[in-house]
């Protein structure tokens, strides 16, 4: 276990310099730079020369990436260039909504996903799998945007349940916080849950056609029973796997909802700081997910081991 | 016991492929009185499953039973009955144990629970004395340390186990009746023998009654106190086991009993085979359906089907046109 946890660490390593050398390249491919956006349009060539001596822009990028790379290993992220502030405060204070936004639209998703893959699974083909198939596959077309100002429509302006834009935090109360995500939550949900509800519906029908589910039914259990107690474990293993990609690729990349709904995540401080190339804010937003990504699979692996007790054995004899 | 715990009548029950509709069982018919044992005998694919399922309508969506089919369990017509009262049956009146213990026993969940379950849904019983209980069932189908073996998964117990911990589930609830799916087909043949000696003394015991479906002729002779010969999806011969051992009537229940290979017989005795392959279910057949591989078979055999009658006893019924051993 702990030889295992050495080898997923190392890996992490590897892929941490290679994702930020990565971005750090192309970000520099980028035409303009920070020193540009600072200086503002009406600054002469001679000004924009000089903020760029002032930030280290002139170097050589290999020469910048090392040396940001060194001062990341100290701790330091560095200060962004832009907002004349630390990296890692902004990233801090971005984290939590962020978080929050995920967790709960995880948690929508699965609520959406779990119980129509299961009825769709049970009986394959009928009136009701077609229905919420379809609905579904009609769901995941539309874009996330048009998603997002449709439920603003119902629920904000038509209905007047939930606040249509900003966050709340959760110090001005956990119930106007948790009010002030449902919807860009929701928003994300209804699109994430349509691949969850497919591959749990397919390996559930697998699953349902194995000899333990014949012999619960011969022990006259429940139709429900068998389905949520004997069958959903052991069907979900490729659901927990494309949860996992959707999380990582959460992390970073709700920027559209963030924007719509304008909350302060990582993904607007991202997509921002991109444009004002920005790159030490850039690199941090990356690190950040990087390592998210990286502990959210490794998450995703124990996982199958807490669902299957073959893969545990696997693991603790070290073919893992 | 005026009346048989379990009553068949009339049992078909038709597949649904994608090529076409397959007739399964046909019209198969049998009583079972408590306690006593009938052997289902046949080759692989000659509806002996289907049979089990039909009985306890386990069977999937793309099968279904006739209308016609009667199933009379304890007194009581199991045709109308609705999805709870089937489950009642099911876990209580009638249990079943499958051909495969590596694949019948749930591979996520623990040995304790698996055996606990009915009886915390049927018997509502609570926690821990179901769990009691449960090392008991263990330890009553030979299991040597229960209260260790219910905390295990079912990977980390050996074929022979599995079958036993898939016995102790199905004897949990004290069922009338219990439905034996070919249930040592996939074991050693030492493992085989405890397994069955086991059901004979756990039969015995509760005096339960109990459904031996097998292809092994020799194991069904000497279990069983009825034996039915299947082929086609037909009961083909039906008698008291030593009767028809002693005197089998139809060509194929010879032939398999021919099949069975003897410790007398010197080394390298070829086995006997019966040529030829099962009927194809899908195409129907006019005639008598071994008639293609029987070697007593004419012209009437092929034109038209043989009817299960008795012939010169009660108990010995037959489907055939050419019976063996006629006594004339």
């Amino acid at each position: 276990m702990i030889k295992l946890i050495a080898k997923k660490l190392l890996r992490l390593f590897f892929i941490l310099i290679a994702v930020t050398a990565i971005t750090f390249f192309m970000v520099n491919l980028l035409p303009g730079d920070a020193a540009y956006n600072i200086a503002g349009p009406d600054s002469t060539a001679e000004e924009i020369e000089n903020i760029r001596k002032d930030l280290g822009l002139n170097e050589n990028v290999v020469v910048r990436y090392l040396n940001w790379l060194f001062k990341v290993v100290k701790g330091d992220l560095g200060e962004s260039l832009l907002a004349r502030g630390l990296v890692s405060r902004a990233i801090v204070s971005r984290l939590p909504v962020t978080i929050e936004l995920l967790v709960l639209s995880v948690l929508l998703s699965l609520m959406l996903a779990i119980p129509f893959g299961v009825i769709c699974a049970y009986k394959p083909g009928s009136l009701i799998d077609k229905a919420v198939s379809s609905t579904a596959f009609g769901m995941m077309a539309v874009p996330v945007f048009v998603m997002g100002i449709a439920l603003i429509y119902i629920f904000s302006i038509h209905l007047r349940w939930l606040p249509a834009t900003g966050f709340s935090p959760i110090s001005a109360g956990i119930f106007a916080n948790i009010k002030s995500l449902l919807l860009p939550a929701f928003t994300i949900a209804m699109v994430e849950w349509v691949p969850l509800m497919r591959v749990l519906r397919s390996d559930m029908i697998t699953t349902l056609q194995e000899n333990y589910i014949l012999m619960a039914r011969s022990k006259g259990l429940p139709a429900p029973y068998i389905l949520f107690r004997h069958a959903l474990q052991p069907s979900s293993l490729t659901l927990i796997t494309i949860l996992g990609l959707q999380i990582g690729h959460l992390f970073g990349g709700s920027m559209i909802v963030e924007t719509i709904f304008a909350l302060p995540g990582i993904g607007r401080l991202l997509i921002g700081s991109i444009f004002g190339r920005d790159y030490a804010m850039v690199q941090g937003c990356i690190l950040f997910t990087t390592i998210a990504y990286v502990i959210v699979n490794f998450a995703v692996d124990m996982l199958y081991a807490f669902l299957d007790p073959r893969i545990r054995k696997q693991m603790v004899d070290g073919h893992g | 016991m005026s009346i048989p715990l379990l009553s068949v009548k009339h049992l078909t029950t038709d597949i649904h492929l994608e090529q076409g509709k397959v007739r399964a069982v046909r019209d198969v018919s049998f009583d079972l009185w408590q306690g006593k044992t009938i052997g289902i005998v046949g080759e692989s694919g000659c509806g002996k499953s289907i049979l089990c399922k039909s009985i306890l309508k386990l069977l999937p969506a793309y099968a279904h039973i006739l209308e016609k089919s009667q199933i009379i369990f304890n007194g009581r017509s199991i045709n109308n009955l609705t999805e709870k009262e089937l489950n009642k049956i099911r876990g209580q009146g009638a249990a079943m144990i499958f051909q495969d213990p590596l694949s019948s026993l749930n591979p996520v969940m623990k040995i304790g629970h698996q055996v606990t379950e009915t009886l915390l849904y049927h018997l509502k019983m609570e926690e821990e004395p179901a769990l009691k209980k449960a090392e008991d069932l263990l330890k009553a189908v030979g299991i040597a340390n229960p209260s260790q073996r219910i905390d295990q998964y079912p990977h980390q117990l050996s074929g022979g186990l599995r079958q036993r911990v898939a016995i102790a589930i199905a004897l949990a609830c004290e069922p009338k009746l219990l439905i034996a799916d070919e249930p040592t087909t996939a074991l050693d043949v030492t493992v085989q023998a405890e397994i069955l000696d086991l059901l004979d003394h756990l039969q015995i015991q509760r005096n339960m009654a109990m459904i031996l479906v097998t292809h092994d002729f020799g194991l069904a002779a000497c279990r069983a106190d009825e034996i039915a010969v299947m082929y086609g999806g037909k009961i083909v011969e039906y008698a008291p086991a030593e009767k028809l051992l002693a005197n089998p009537r139809m060509p194929y229940t010879k032939a398999l009993i021919n099949a069975i290979p003897r410790l007398e017989d010197p080394p390298h005795t070829p086995l006997q085979f019966i040529e030829g392959q099962p009927p194809n279910m899908m195409i129907p057949y006019a005639g008598c359906c071994f008639a293609p591989r029987c070697s007593l078979a004419g012209h009437q055999c092929r034109d038209q089907e043989p009817l299960l009658i008795n012939d010169d006893t009660d108990d010995h019924s037959f489907a055939c046109w050419n019976p063996l051993g006629k006594i004339s």
